[in-house]
């Protein structure tokens, strides 16, 4: 009988499939690992976001000053983020009987890989409402 | 050696499915990450949007089922109720017609010990004793919805004979076991209001009817507790318009977020039971 040497055709094919398969792995994993580090920057993020609006609707509504004011959160400067609180009249469109109530805007930048990254929050405090 | 030939790509096999197993763990981390940042990004844009929606319609009681709409923020609200409960039946902006039963007041879901206070005078009244509004002879109390974790009601009616406040009291229980000595109220849960357990039509005779308080005791979960009013004849057999319940429904992307609010907004703290009210020096 004849030896057989070398190896066959399906052998060197399943080798290289596997290497192509590993290779494409291993070069989608700093991808996934920014995907993780960036999903964990926006939990932080609405999480500062979310605070800032708690924070507005514990001041009385006489308090509530239109304009821009900066946000002034540690946690923000780790990964290069800046963000300012919107205090505005409501808008007309939505507030239609002169409601006493101030549209407030949390609005969130930060970089993720090089790229601006932003969140923004929208919602209302009036007079006589929640927490007032 | 010849019985060697294939320990290489066993080898290789094995590390590369170690290594497969690394790359899909980090892969499928990565991708769970990123979805629950984003539904939670949107789940707070929704409850932002559905406390607007709540202030907008504590702004502008009379504007009911209204909605908050912010286009540049891709979230909305949508409000339902705003207007005082019970309306009394053929009276301007209520849905039910003149001369039929007034709907019942149905409280959100109370805690044990927590008080329900339904006002049968005028809240709005400034004088004293306030404006009676209800003269209805009997009153319908629906409480608990729960054949296990049964609860336990104790009311307190309070009215003015005319000279004085007057207070009455029920205590009522479904239980059997005897755990106290309230009487005993058959449950069957099929009744016309539907979602409650026990029922107990209560003497709401006297004249100069001011409140209701309603306690709920022994149970360990929240329970609904409702009053509704007997009676076909609009204002005098129609509890007072009293309450305001508002639910708002906030939207952002694929995520929704409800907001409830239920308001009563002149109330007599809890303590009000237990405190002992004398018109003149009280001596130990």
């Amino acid at each position: 009988m004849k030896i057989k040497n070398g190896f066959s055709l399906v052998e060197p094919l399943l080798v290289v499939v596997l290497v192509g398969l590993l290779v494409y792995l291993l070069a989608s994993i700093p991808n996934s690992l920014q995907l993780i580090t960036k999903s964990k920057h926006e939990s932080l993020v609405r999480e500062i976001a979310v605070k800032q609006i708690e924070d507005k609707r514990t001041v009385n509504y006489t308090n509530l000053v239109n304009g821009t004011s900066p946000i002034s959160d540690p946690r923000l400067v780790l990964f290069q983020g800046s963000g300012t609180i919107v205090v505005g009249d409501c808008d007309p469109i939505i507030c239609t009987n002169g409601e006493h109530i101030k549209e407030v805007t949390v609005l969130i930048n930060w970089l993720d890989n090089n790229k601006t990254q932003n969140l923004t929050l929208k919602t209302m405090i009036g007079e006589g409402g929640i927490n007032q | 050696m010849r019985n060697e030939i294939g320990q290489v790509i066993l080898v290789l096999v094995l590390v590369m499915t170690v290594a497969l197993a690394i790359g899909i763990s980090v892969i499928q981390r990565s991708i769970s990450d990123i979805s629950t940042a984003s539904k939670a990004e949107q789940s707070s844009r929704a409850f932002s949007a559905a406390e607007a929606g709540i202030e907008e319609a504590l702004n502008y009681p009379t504007h009911v089922n209204t909605s908050v709409n912010f286009t540049e923020n891709n979230s909305m609200a949508e409000v339902t109720g705003g207007g005082l409960i019970p309306c009394i039946p053929g009276s301007s902006g209520c849905a039910q017609e003149e001369d039929s039963r007034q709907v019942a007041l149905e409280y959100p879901p109370l805690a044990k010990e927590e008080v329900a206070h339904v006002w049968f005078a005028d809240p709005d009244s400034s004088t004293n004793p306030p404006a009676e509004a209800y003269k209805g002879n009997s009153l319908d109390v629906y409480w608990g919805n729960s054949g296990t974790d049964m609860a336990a009601l104790e009311l307190t009616l309070v009215y003015h004979d005319g000279s004085k406040y007057t207070s009455r009291k029920w205590y009522l229980d479904n239980d059997a076991a005897g755990r106290n000595n309230f009487e005993q109220v058959n449950c069957t849960s099929s009744y016309s209001l539907a979602g409650y357990r026990c029922k107990k039509t209560i003497d709401t005779s006297p004249s100069g009817l001011m409140l209701l308080r309603a306690r709920l005791l022994y149970n360990t979960s929240s329970q609904p507790f409702a009053v509704q009013a007997v009676g076909f004849c609009n204002t005098d057999c129609s509890l007072p318009p009293q309450a305001r319940s508002i639910v708002s429904t906030g939207t952002a992307g694929t995520t929704q977020r409800k907001v409830e609010l239920f308001q009563i907004n002149k109330v007599v703290p809890p303590y009000f039971d237990y405190a002992i009210f004398s018109v003149g020096e009280i001596n130990k």
